[in-house]
């Protein structure tokens, strides 16, 4: 196989620069026929072609042939009749030609790859000028040709690099489109955190547009808080000291919403190894972060429950072991004593301890269960009434206390709430009180009523006795484990189920207490005026 | 009066000191004993029955959780106090429910002898005839 086969000549269009060289030379060389051809095998293709007939014959059956065979630099045949290798020829013999002048094109290796002829009907001599016309030619045809064949290859190359481009245009569509879908923030920026590219995602959500706002920062929506974080994590990024980072940052979307994302910041860098800008994947967390928000307040009720139960425990211990340790007492008693009163008296002591028992076990259950809901337990209460009633039910079961009281509820107030857990706050308060007699007088208790605002019924219980050391027991006055409030009914958790109970009704309670002056208990509770 | 002990009981908690009162009535029928629910009038009581006489050895049975005084505050106004001879006042911390952090202090407070679990035991007071 020939070099022309490289040049991707045969059978191509003809070349009107070439054809320019084969007019030049047929009119210099006062020719009938002039061509340029290329030579593939046993074939010989005419590129530029002016005179022949045919464009393409065996080589074998042409004149050329004969330059290509032996080598030639040139052949010259002034008359192939009286040539006595070409008279037989059949280019003579066959089509007239008497005249042939031929120079081969010769490829870079020096290979005749095909020949730049001028023939004629009638014999004719070329003299020097003439050939070393042909000789120019011949080089300037193969200058053309080498130009062509680079920008064939350069055209092939085009080719190539567009369908690359197509590829690789479709590429970036495809993954444009993956980018553009995703629920995740892509974007790039440079080294000052200025947008260069960002999906979809990232316009709508962050609601950016950096085709009309093209000096737009990835930190122009982080919310003041987070900036610093943000900042010093994008620096350490593009500083290059940390490859990769990632940082939860709060942001402000669309609709003014602050958004929780989990960002990567990653370097990114060119083949010289310098970081030229910085990727970033963020991914939006909100969810996450609400639901971790919750769970974090689960975790904070279950530990404030805990406490509770914790209390509740210190309780059981004080309280229910006091009575079985008595009653163990009792027990062991009985085991040594011998008169029958006596055995009797203990007896009837040991019924009392368990019954004891048994009660606070009762308001102790009563007191867990106290965030049991009660909207439907609510009812219209007159508060006056129930004040006379336990203060009634105080001086039944307390015959030898001796105290007054005043209660000074207007009649015709009526709220609307839990009776029994109302009975209950009363109890405890007024029992609080009663333990805290003073000495010197006789002890007085007043109830008032107030409406302090439209929403707020302020009720006082105000006595006289010899008052509490708040600062000794303020803090564990509410508290189950408190000894203070030692009534029978409910040993040791009076004021802390009184507490309880008006905070499940909405209100609040506070106390104030002057040594030998008295104590103040102020329970706030949710009333309507009208 | 010489070898018999004496026994102070505070303690709000009158079912226990009924108990109690007894229960060293069996142990030391010839004893005396002094029974206080207020703290603050069996502090007095202490201060002064201990400047008194200072012969008889006087066994101190103090509970911890009190309302007007708890037994802590009662010990340390009780050290506060010169007057008092620790070789003859023997004190132990009384309390229903066992409390690391009261046995612990009653363990680290020289001047308490032992802390005990209500109630008194018949065993345990006999014991104190060995340890006089």
């Amino acid at each position: 196989m020939s070099d022309s086969s490289i040049f991707h000549f045969m059978d191509t269009k003809p070349s009107e620069q070439l054809d320019k060289l084969t007019r030049l030379a047929v009119k210099i060389c006062k020719a009938d026929i002039g061509y340029i051809s290329f030579f593939d095998n046993d074939r010989q293709w005419l590129k530029s072609n002016i005179g022949m007939e045919t464009s393409e014959f065996q080589l074998s059956e042409s004149i050329c042939h004969y330059l290509v065979k032996n080598n030639l630099t040139h052949l010259t045949i002034p008359d192939l009749s009286q040539d006595d290798t070409f008279k037989e020829h059949y280019a003579f013999k066959e089509n007239g030609i008497r005249f042939y002048a031929g120079f081969p094109l010769l490829s870079n290796s020096n290979q005749i790859i095909g020949s730049f002829c001028v023939l004629g009907y009638s014999p004719q001599t070329l003299d020097e000028l003439q050939l070393e016309f042909l000789q120019a030619m011949a080089e300037q045809t193969m200058v053309l040709v080498e130009s062509q064949r680079l920008s064939h290859q350069l055209a092939i190359a085009t080719e190539r690099q567009e369908k690359q481009v197509g590829d690789s245009s479709q590429a970036a569509n495809y993954y444009n489109s993956i980018a553009n879908n995703s629920t995740f923030y892509i974007c790039k920026t440079d080294l000052k955190g200025k947008l260069i590219y960002c999906n979809d995602f990232y316009s709508r959500e962050l609601n950016v547009d950096i085709t009309t706002h093209p000096e737009t920062h990835i930190f122009n929506s982080i919310t003041l808080e987070y900036l610093k974080a943000a900042t010093e994590a994008f620096q350490a990024v593009a500083s290059g000291s940390e490859s990769k980072l990632r940082v939860l940052l709060k942001e402000t979307a669309k609709d003014q919403n602050i958004v929780t994302n989990l960002w990567d910041f990653i370097a990114v860098k060119n083949p010289a190894n310098e970081i030229v800008e910085i990727l970033c994947l963020g991914y939006d967390i909100t969810e996450l972060e609400e639901n971790r928000a919750q769970i974090q307040l689960l975790a904070d009720y279950t530990a404030f429950q805990n406490k509770k139960i914790l209390e509740y425990n210190t309780f059981v211990s004080h309280d229910i072991r006091s009575h079985v340790a008595n009653a163990n007492g009792i027990l062991s008693l009985l085991d040594i004593i011998t008169d029958e009163n006596e055995y009797r008296q203990y007896f009837k002591l040991l019924k009392k301890e368990i019954k004891e028992t048994d009660i606070t076990i009762v308001a102790m259950d009563r007191m867990t269960s106290a965030n049991v809901d009660f909207e439907e337990s609510k009812e219209p209460v007159s508060l006056y009434h129930l004040i006379e009633y336990v203060f009634d039910l105080v001086v039944r079961t307390k015959p030898d206390l001796v105290f007054s009281y005043v209660n000074k509820i207007p009649e015709n107030l009526i709220l609307f709430s839990v009776r029994e857990y109302l009975e209950n706050v009363f109890l405890n308060v007024i029992s609080n009180s009663l333990k805290f007699t003073s000495n010197e007088r006789e002890m007085k208790i007043i109830v008032n009523a107030l409406q302090i605002s439209n929403t707020i019924l302020q009720i006082t219980v105000r006595d006289n006795g010899k008052g509490i050391d708040l600062a000794k027991y303020g803090d564990s006055l509410f508290k189950i484990q408190s000894p203070l409030n030692d009534i029978k009914e409910a040993k040791g958790i009076g004021l802390y189920l009184a507490k309880k109970q008006i905070e499940a009704l909405g209100g609040r309670v506070d106390i104030e207490s002057e040594h030998e002056k008295g104590t103040i208990v102020s329970l706030e509770l949710l009333n309507y005026e009208n | 009066m010489h070898n018999t002990l004496s026994f102070i009981l505070i303690d709000n908690d009158h079912v226990n000191n009924l108990i109690n009162k007894k229960m060293i009535s069996v142990a030391f029928p010839d004893s005396e004993v002094y029974i206080f629910l207020n703290p603050i009038e069996g502090f007095d009581f202490v201060i002064e029955y201990m400047s008194s006489q200072s012969l008889a050895k006087t066994i101190l049975f103090l509970d911890i959780n009190m309302p007007e005084m708890s037994g802590w505050d009662f010990m340390k106004k009780l050290e506060e106090n010169e007057s008092i001879n620790f070789d003859l006042l023997k004190i132990y911390m009384l309390s229903s429910s066992v409390e690391p952090l009261d046995l612990q202090r009653s363990r680290l407070n020289k001047n308490i002898v032992g802390f005990l679990e209500k109630p008194l035991t018949i065993k345990f007071l006999k014991s104190l005839n060995e340890k006089k």
